[in-house]
């Protein structure tokens, strides 16, 4: 389960290194449907890390490490920033047809509102991999530490 | 020993990568562009009609508006004198065939196909990313336009390296800063 768990996070980070620059890979297609994809794999991400988010969530308010607060609040503006990304993202995409969703708001807002949704997320997702550094080393039996 | 000094060098090697591409991306400006958006509102209206599937395009009336605002700047330049300066420049600017196409207004003195090699230099699929005089960014990536994709090449990967070096960088300075808040914390104990 660890592996599959660090498999699914190494693809997370490549394909969002991969959606920074929308003419890098295959076009616009690649970056709108591979955007949609990203949505599911951070979902699966935080299905497979239900057990701890259901844990901090109770023990927030009481009895839990200032790590583990750092870590949830940190993931909770990476949710966030996630789903800003996407719904901005559909507002603004060109070969899938979003339109029914009525967002409404100039696509100039919601072009910007993708930039920088997207640019601070990326920034989050390295220090969210840098706060969970010791469960990486972990996975390649480089450290023998908990991490919570 | 050793390990720590490759670690540390690894670090140092990942953070000024991640310097460099956080200056070539204009990482910093473009996160916190939609913070400043209240000040730039009107441009934010003067491109509505850039919708998803064209629409009634009322962008062309913000485009009115911004043309209008030059207007009444002309119209300023003209009390002072300095209108034809003005219309002169951008007459420089325009490409032969619309200085064809408007009755072949052109300033004398002015040398046969400049614009229009000009033109050649820029045109897209050149080297304009290698050349010396016009060194592309992400930001004027930005400005191209949507749609206007580069369909020569299909993978390119440079900018997304630059993207995982700012992106490593982020992860080493959080490693650190872990590390030095654990070694503090387990200092005071």
């Amino acid at each position: 389960m660890n592996l599959f768990k660090f498999f699914l996070s190494l693809a997370l980070t490549l394909v969002m290194l991969l959606l920074m620059d929308p003419r890098s890979f295959y076009g616009l297609p690649f970056h709108e449907w591979a955007g949609l994809a990203i949505g599911l794999f951070f979902i699966l991400h935080k299905l497979l890390n239900w057990g701890w988010i259901k844990r901090v969530t109770i023990l927030f308010f009481r009895n839990t490490t200032w790590r583990a607060r750092i870590n949830y609040l940190l993931d909770v503006v990476l949710l966030a920033g996630l789903v800003l990304m996407i719904l901005s993202g559909m507002a603004i995409a060109r070969t899938i047809d979003f339109t029914w969703l009525n967002l409404g708001g100039s696509p100039m807002f919601w072009r910007v509102m993708h930039t920088s949704s997207s640019f601070i997320t990326l920034a989050l997702f390295g220090i969210h991999l840098g706060l969970h550094w010791n469960w990486v080393l972990q996975r390649f039996h480089l450290k023998n530490v908990k991490n919570d | 020993m050793i390990k720590k000094i490759l670690f540390g060098i690894i670090a140092v090697a990942v953070l000024s990568a991640a310097y460099i591409g956080f200056t070539k991306t204009a990482y910093w400006n473009r996160s916190i562009r939609i913070f400043r958006m209240d000040k730039q509102d009107q441009f934010f209206n003067g491109r509505e009609g850039r919708g998803q599937f064209g629409g009634d395009r009322p962008g062309f009336t913000g485009r009115e508006e911004a043309f209008r605002r030059e207007g009444a700047g002309n119209r300023q330049f003209n009390q002072d004198g300095q209108f034809r300066e003005e219309g002169r420049r951008r007459q420089d600017n325009l490409p032969d065939s619309v200085h064809r196409q408007f009755g072949g207004m052109r300033r004398p003195g002015m040398e046969s196909g400049r614009i229009d090699s000009l033109r050649r230099q820029f045109a897209r699929g050149d080297s304009r990313s290698a050349g010396q005089r016009f060194p592309a960014t992400f930001m004027e990536g930005d400005r191209r336009g949507r749609g206007e994709f580069p369909g020569s090449r299909k993978i390119r990967l440079s900018s997304v390296l630059w993207f995982l070096a700012v992106f490593s960088g982020f992860t080493v300075v959080a490693i650190y800063t872990d590390k030095a808040i654990c070694l503090i914390a387990r200092k005071k104990k």
